[in-house]
């Protein structure tokens, strides 16, 4: 942890200049972490076990034990949302194999990599807000995407008013946005592999099939994992996607609600303790998967 | 720091030699032209249909403006009462930039504190910044909702800009990794020189720091300028909230040309930034992605 | 020593947050403050008022306009109120009152009114004023009022009359039945075949009506509501409601008067309406703005009555909306509040300023209602029948305007594709079938509203 401060760490004593000075300039982050995330976190934490209104504070709502926790596992709207929010996530796994693959071609040394290595990139850039809008107008019943298919013969349909394309529209979407980014630091992992493995491996007689299996594949795997661990905690808080993909004047909305679109909802209704309640539902998945990405790491570490 | 990810050394070589290579390239770049069609063919029909006379057109053309080009679009965007882009846009820019520049500059300040200096509780204080890197934003923004409406800041940009002035717990992270390679033997003389530790930092660390310093106050614009949920719990009219919102109101009212007109205008700013920074931007994401 | 400092500032400071979470304060100077929601142009007129109104009394009044939509103006509000800094005047619905009042944020304001004797408040419409009344305390003062009534288009009715296709037996919407004197009523099954008549080939549509705003109509003429009387139980499952709701249904898949459902999606009514192409659709008073703009060779509309149910003697409704003001109850100076509320609703600048100039309200005072109809100046054709439809009684407020909140109600809107059916979705029950899934889990949804209410009333005694 203190490795690099080389000189400085063989003075035995603290220099009081030096630690007031280092208190002070730490000081600014630790209040930032304190107001703005741990307090908010233990709020609505203590919240989620009361009937907190929001126009209250906190503390002058009554306490109602885990009947709000009770209540969500009950809410046939809340099992939907998560099914719905799972079914995203599937996105992360094609989005995985298509830029590692990608980042296969682009690390051919190819003339011109770094252009598509541009290109690529350029939807994760993008604000969501926008992407999410151009996505709607273009798998409209009148819009391009449908008008390309009657030119290749096959009809379209209203995507977005259907209760599975709609949410495959979501996945598209995420995959196109995101590809570029995990493209990137596959290519980084790429090049983190040694060549000599791989020669090594061909003069075993190993097929390019078996060096991807053997050598690619197992030698990226901590840039797999990380973006399967932050794939998961960004796919549990979908949230702008969700709300925007549908047309303003959309009859029905519950096929791509998900978990936290429902928290604003309950929110938006007054149920702020119960809406912290969903919240915290949210936040022990995302714990989970960040701690088992920190024990995974560990572990690989030692 | 630079040369991170060269592009010069083909791990991957084709097994028949020459002329299977030959062959596996020309295939690769097939693959990787099409896929850049995919890529761009989305935003770049946004463009078009931007410019588009009216929807009436976009439903017969829908793929390039037919006959004229609206220009007038983006112009009436900015005049528009639906839609008071100039505000927004103002209101983007004032959350993003001198926000973040100071609290780059914070997080500066503090991981100078954690990668050079010593004092009690280090370790602990660290860990402590690191959990906030667990904390899902949906988790906390309830009390921070009623926390800003005590201070009466709904609907201000207020939510937006003070936290961010108080640092960025990643961006410490990074740049304590970064520090790690700047020589102590320059703080040391400094201090022989009597300087205090916040000379030092300015006059010496801050320039040392300054490139990757600047590649992620770029990063973190983007994020920042990107920002939806935030501005919409707090009610902040920023960019990407009016611009959804002007699509919800005349969705109906066949102004679709306009919509994506108002949503170029909301990209300009990232994609000029993102032309003009490329090679620092995809650097410092490979960097502070994988290998923290 | 420096770990006791260090552990200090810590809880101080957690301290400091933990109160910041708990509550807050306030000031004053002699002028009030008016928060409302409102679109450039609505701003600009309501600023007229305000300075007026500051020239005639000397109080300064500042105005503090969100130029969104409503949304963010409740946002805004919530946020006042919870920050204990609400505004002096504030747009207050009805709907939302309820939840303030539970929150001690509305100042019964009975005795200023009736201390002012500048302006006339009796002259305002009793029903409005009633609804502000809450156990003989008088907590805000109407403001405009809305009501969302059928509109015809007759430049498509004309040219089906002229062609020989309209309905015989059935009169124009702009015609007065004889039989009663007033402008003509269509029942259900009139309503139908005129819309259906109107239907030719991809060029014209009958109708296509918003589910979300126009069932009311179909529900409330069959004899039908919502809720029960104490607003405690949904009450969808009666007999009155199906056949409401079947109706209604059935005017947009059964009886010709609507294109095939994939039409609707391709580009939808509203759309339609306002490019001309639709015979009928709901005119909302909030709308009269916007449609004078359209083309006038495709569109010429005018105010119509919303059809009644077929059975003899049923009548016909619609629902009104409406917003008032309300003062603070942290308010320093609610006499002037009330002075200018009044001045703002009742006075011929009123008047003269926001309906006649702007256009931008309908007049709230009964005395004004006359002039009103009579002004050539002012749109649409039929336009008096805003004003008639509630002071005879052909309005009824939105259900959700007496509950806490509308998550019951949602729940009803947010399921229909279930009997609609959709894009590779077939409709999963009959109108019948829907109503008796979704009523129990509607009760559900309104108990858990009423329970919250009860926890309110409980902490606010």
């Amino acid at each position: 942890m203190d490795s690099g401060n080389g000189q400085l760490n063989k003075r035995r004593r603290l220099g009081g200049r030096e630690q007031v000075s280092a208190y002070l300039f730490v000081l600014p982050a630790v209040l930032g972490v304190l107001i703005f995330y741990f307090v908010p976190l233990l709020v609505s934490f203590f919240g989620s076990f009361t009937n907190w209104g929001g126009l209250e504070g906190v503390f002058d709502a009554s306490f109602v034990g885990f009947k709000n926790y009770a209540g969500i596992l009950k809410d046939p709207y809340f099992g939907q949302a998560v099914l719905n929010t799972l079914f995203t996530m599937i996105g992360i796994p094609i989005g995985i194999t298509l830029s590692l693959l990608l980042a296969l071609l682009l690390n051919r040394g190819l003339k011109g990599t770094n252009v598509f290595r541009v290109v690529y990139y350029v939807p994760v850039v993008c604000g969501i807000v926008a992407i999410t809008l151009m996505w709607q107008n273009f798998l409209a019943p009148n819009g391009p995407f449908n008008k390309l298919l009657e030119k290749m013969g096959i009809a379209g349909m209203d995507w977005l008013a259907h209760r599975v394309w709609a949410k495959v529209a979501i996945v598209v979407m995420c995959v196109w946005k995101g590809l570029g980014y995990s493209t990137l630091l596959y290519i980084a992992g790429l090049q983190g592999v040694p060549r000599t493995y791989y020669e090594a491996a061909k003069l075993d007689g190993a097929g390019g099939m078996q060096l991807f299996f053997k050598i690619t594949v197992p030698l990226v795997r901590p840039v797999t994992f990380f973006l399967f661990v932050t794939g998961i905690i960004t796919g549990a808080q979908l949230f702008t996607e969700a709300q925007l993909i549908l047309p303003a004047a959309s009859r029905n909305q519950n096929y791509v609600k998900t978990v936290v679109l429902y928290l604003y909802e309950q929110f938006g209704y007054g149920y702020v303790g119960y809406a912290s309640a969903v919240a915290w539902l949210l936040a022990v998945v995302v714990f989970a998967a960040t701690g088992l990405q920190f024990a995974l790491e560990g572990r690989k570490k030692d | 720091m630079e040369r991170k990810i060269g592009l010069k050394t083909p791990i991957f070589k084709t097994r028949g030699g020459n002329r299977g290579k030959r062959a596996g390239d020309a295939a690769a770049y097939a693959i990787l032209v099409i896929g850049s069609v995919v890529m761009l063919i989305p935003l770049l029909w946004m463009l078009g249909a931007s410019l588009q006379p009216s929807f009436a057109h976009l439903l017969v053309s829908p793929f390039y403006p037919s006959g004229q080009w609206r220009f007038a679009n983006y112009a009436d965007i900015f005049t528009n009462a639906y839609i008071s882009l100039p505000k927004a846009f103002g209101l983007s820019v004032l959350v993003a930039v001198p926000a973040v520049v100071a609290g780059s500059y914070v997080s500066g300040l503090t991981a100078f504190a954690f990668g050079k200096l010593r004092f009690k509780f280090k370790r602990t204080i660290f860990l402590l910044l690191l959990g906030v890197l667990m904390i899902p934003y949906p988790a906390i923004m309830l009390p921070l909702y009623k926390l800003y409406a005590n201070f009466g800041w709904i609907g201000t940009p207020l939510p937006l800009i003070v936290p961010k002035i108080f640092g960025n717990v990643a961006m410490v992270f990074f740049l304590r990794q970064y520090l790690a390679n700047v020589n102590d033997s320059i703080i040391d003389s400094a201090k022989i020189d009597g300087c205090g530790y916040f000379r030092i930092f300015n006059s010496m660390i801050l320039p040392l720091i300054v490139p990757a310093l600047a590649a992620q106050v770029i990063l973190w614009f983007m994020g920042v300028w990107n920002d939806y949920l935030p501005a919409y719990m707090y009610d902040v009219q920023t960019l990407p909230i009016v611009v959804a919102k002007y699509n919800s109101d005349v969705a109906m009212q066949n102004e679709i040309p306009k919509v994506m007109a108002a949503s170029v205008v909301s990209l300009i700013p990232v994609l000029i930034v993102f032309v003009v920074f490329q090679r620092w931007i995809i650097e410092s994401v490979v960097l502070s992605g994988v290998k923290e | 020593m420096k770990k006791k400092l260090l552990s200090f500032i810590l809880c101080a400071f957690l301290a400091v947050a933990a109160f910041a979470f708990a509550g807050c304060g306030n000031k004053n100077d002699g002028s009030i403050t008016l928060f409302v929601y409102a679109q450039a142009h609505e701003e600009a007129a309501i600023r007229q008022m305000a300075a007026k109104y500051t020239e005639k009394t000397g109080t300064v009044v500042n105005v503090n306009a969100v130029s969104a939509e409503s949304e963010s103006y409740w946002t805004k509000l919530k946020s006042y109120a919870s920050s204990k800094s609400m505004p002096d005047i504030f747009y207050m619905g009805p709907g939302q009152m309820e939840y303030y009042l539970n929150n001690n944020q509305l100042m019964d304001i009975g005795s200023y009114i009736s201390a002012n004797t500048e302006y006339d408040y009796e002259d305002l419409y009793g029903e409005l004023r009633d609804e502000y009344v809450v156990d003989g305390k008088t907590y805000g003062i109407p403001g405009s009022f809305s009501v969302y009534p059928m509109g015809y288009n007759r430049v498509i009715i004309d040219q089906i009359i002229e062609a020989g296709w309209w309905p015989s037996d059935v009169l124009p919407p702009w015609e007065d039945d004889p039989a009663t004197g007033k402008q003509v009523v269509y029942t259900w099954d009139q309503f139908s075949r005129a819309a259906a008549a109107c239907t030719v080939g991809t060029d014209w549509y009958g109708t296509g009506l918003l589910e979300r705003w126009a069932l009311h109509s179909w529900i409330w003429t069959a004899g039908a509501d919502w809720l029960n009387a104490d607003k405690t139980k949904v009450t969808v499952t009666t007999p009155e409601f199906r056949k409401g709701l079947k109706d209604f249904y059935e005017l947009h898949r059964t009886r010709g008067a609507v294109q095939g459902v994939d039409s609707e999606s391709a580009m939808n009514h509203y759309q339609r309406w306002l490019n001309g192409q639709e015979a009928f659709f709901n005119v909302g008073t909030w709308d009269v703005g916007g449609f004078d703009k359209l083309n006038s060779n495709k569109i010429e509309y005018g105010i119509m009555p919303c059809p009644r149910s077929d059975d003899p003697g049923s009548e016909w409704y619609t629902y009104s909306a409406f917003l008032g003001y309300s003062v603070a109850q942290t308010s320093k100076n609610p006499e002037k509040a009330v002075d200018f509320i009044l001045y703002y609703t009742t006075s011929q600048d009123a008047y003269d300023i926001l309906v006649k100039e702007n256009k931008i309200i309908l007049p709230a005072t009964q005395s004004k209602q006359q002039t009103y109809i009579d002004d050539p100046d002012i749109t649409p054709v039929g336009k008096e029948l805003f004003l008639t439809a509630m002071s005879e009684g052909h309005t009824k407020r939105l259900p959700t305007t007496y509950t806490y909140n509308s998550e019951w109600f949602d729940f009803f809107y947010a399921n229909t594709t279930e009997f609609w059916g959709g894009p590779g979705l077939a409709p999963k029950y009959t109108t019948d079938e829907y109503l008796d899934w979704v009523e129990p889990q509607m009760q559900e949804r309104l108990d858990r509203a009423l329970e919250q209410k009860a926890q309110d009333e409980a902490r606010r005694k």
